[in-house]
């Protein structure tokens, strides 16, 4: 970060940078990685800032036991991230499931580059959508996906993947990409007396009365989670548990874990819905994108606006749990989606048409990445699928 | 002032993206300007492509990318042959005259700079030709104070590299005024 003794807490930095100062601001004390692209300067700046503030940063032997550790600093009260790219997280999503059961709160961040595989390892793609969420083994997966479109937003969200991580009790990812990551932008990092911080619950009652689980009012947030080694018994393992963390293998168990984990989510949906709406009111036409090519996507409905097109744009905030409502609610008033993303398999597209419920016909604006699309990509498209070529 | 888009071409290791930070770095930190600064390079760590691009609008910026640029600073040949062609019409070229050869364009003001042997000349070191261009393009286009300019080198540049570095930028600012006849 170059230092600004002008300006105070002003600083012209990368998205990377900001995740690392979000990340701080939170309260992220604990940080494991392994190196890749276009996540390093989130490791590096970590690197250099935890001395100062009393946390612990390892680079450690692979993803696997980065995320790993990261799961057990958790469960022994700290705030931790780990981050990495799609070759990466690949890797780390083993240990997620172990995060995601036993309900271990940390941030995990994807600096998506473009795929598959190492693909070109220096430039942007947006193809995790699906990996973040699908991707740990077994299902039932309730996961959290935040994506940020600037530089300050990358720090903004980093706060906010910490608080909901700690309210959920669950690993929540900060779904990024090497455009945000790279770009310098200008971020004002507020006092930490404007920040909110949710810091870890602690139980109140005895460790006799206490269950680590809330299964048996499956959906609860903001449990208790006592640290390991504070006489609380807790049982942190792979296997199924009951409410008190021990292993079982009886179908009932199983599934009122997964319902309450499925629940933890689902139920809260008021609190998980999180879109930029952009002059929807007299659209005709929509445009959703989100991460990196929100950006292009917005300068091309502006540009529509100016030839006189009642155009419209909505952007996924928190983009898992999907914002199904404020999607249908967008294909309920338009005749046409048009979804901008750097995937071919059409990721994003396949989830707004899912919510659109056939309200709207829906068109996915494709790239392989390397490049975000440029605005007049995004238009050219639009005017096409709005004369019906 | 309305959208300005520069960008910044050569090897990695000439500094290029440096000098783009320290243009982005002055406009929002001390000139209260947007600016966005993007990059693109190779998986070298030096002497691959790279590219530094910047944004400057007193609006705030949507997209952040540079399609068109109205600045163009070329620091290789192979730069310049392969980005020429995007830059505006009626663009501004600044280039390095001892490495990179131009071609007629005529509604594109091409303007050469000896930034590097310059670098060498005045402080024995080729390392600021960065801050050598960056001080002929404050001059010519006004995008930035100068001295504000001055103040973020200052601020931002390796501690004991400070006077060379202005030293550079001063030499750009003049060699401009020398080329152009406007001294």
């Amino acid at each position: 970060m170059l230092k600004q003794e002008c300006s105070i807490n002003k600083y012209f930095v990368q998205g990377d940078e900001a995740i690392a100062e979000g990340a701080i601001a939170a309260g992220c004390r604990y940080f494991a990685g392994y190196p890749i692209t276009p996540a390093s300067e989130i490791s590096e700046t970590i690197a250099r800032r935890f001395p100062e503030v009393g946390g612990v940063a390892i680079q450690m032997e692979d993803e696997l036991a980065s995320i790993h550790s990261v799961g057990g600093a958790s469960a022994a009260g700290m705030k931790a991230m780990t981050v990495s790219s799609g070759p990466g997280i690949s890797l780390k999503l083993e240990g997620l499931g172990w995060g995601i059961k036993n309900e271990l709160p940390y941030v995990v961040v994807d600096v998506q580059r473009a795929g598959p595989s190492n693909g070109v390892a220096t430039r942007v793609g947006q193809g995790d959508l699906y990996t973040v969420k699908y991707g740990s083994a077994g299902g039932n997966n309730s996961i959290i996906a935040l994506s940020p479109m600037n530089v300050q937003e990358a720090f903004d969200l980093t706060v906010d993947c910490f608080n909901l991580s700690e309210i959920f009790r669950t690993p929540v990812f900060l779904l990024t990409d090497e455009t945000v990551g790279h770009t310098r932008e200008l971020l004002v990092i507020p006092d930490p007396s404007e920040l909110k911080i949710v810091p870890r619950r602690k139980p109140t009652v005895p460790p006799s009365e206490f269950l680590m689980y809330p299964l048996n009012a499956p959906g609860t947030i903001d449990h208790p989670f006592p640290n390991i080694g504070e006489g609380y018994g807790i049982c942190v393992s792979p296997y199924t548990h009951t409410a008190k963390g021990y292993a079982t293998t009886s179908e009932m168990d199983q599934d009122k874990m997964v319902t309450h984990l499925v629940r933890k989510v689902t139920d809260h949906l008021d609190r998980l819905t999180r879109v930029q709406e952009e002059m929807l009111d007299d659209a005709e036409y929509g445009i959703i994108a989100y991460g990196c090519e929100a950006r292009p996507a917005m300068e091309a409905m502006k540009k529509a606006r100016s030839a006189g097109i009642k155009v419209g744009f909505l952007r996924p905030i928190i983009i898992w749990p999907f914002p199904d409502e404020p999607v249908y609610r967008m294909a309920c008033k338009v005749k046409k989606i048009l979804v901008p993303e750097l995937n071919r398999d059409g990721q994003l597209s396949r989830e707004v048409q899912r919510a659109a419920k056939g309200q709207a016909e829906v068109y996915h604006l494709g790239s392989g990445g390397v490049e975000t699309h440029q605005p007049v990509h995004v238009y050219d498209e639009l005017m096409r699928i709005i004369q019906g070529k | 002032m309305a959208r300005t888009e520069l960008r910044f071409a050569g090897f990695g290791g000439q500094g290029l993206l440096l000098a783009g930070i320290m243009l982005g770095t002055a406009a929002t930190i001390l000139d209260c300007k947007n600016a966005a600064q993007t990059q693109s390079y190779g998986t070298e760590a030096r002497g691959g492509a790279s590219q530094c691009n910047v944004v400057i609008d007193d609006e705030p910026i949507t997209y952040v990318g540079v399609v068109n640029p109205d600045i163009f600073v070329c620091m290789s040949q192979e730069a310049y042959d392969k980005l020429i062609v995007d830059v505006r019409e009626n663009g501004l070229v600044f280039y390095d005259s001892d490495l990179v050869k131009i071609k007629e364009l005529p509604k594109t003001r091409q303007i050469p700079i000896p930034a590097t042997k310059s670098a060498i000349d005045i402080v024995g070191r080729k390392i600021v030709a960065n801050m050598v261009i960056l001080g002929s393009v404050i001059e010519s286009t006004g995008i930035l104070d100068a001295d504000l300019m001055k103040m973020c080198i200052r601020e931002n540049v390796p501690k004991g590299t400070e006077e060379i570095n202005l030293k550079a930028f001063d030499k750009g600012r003049e060699l401009y005024r020398e080329i152009t006849g406007k001294a």
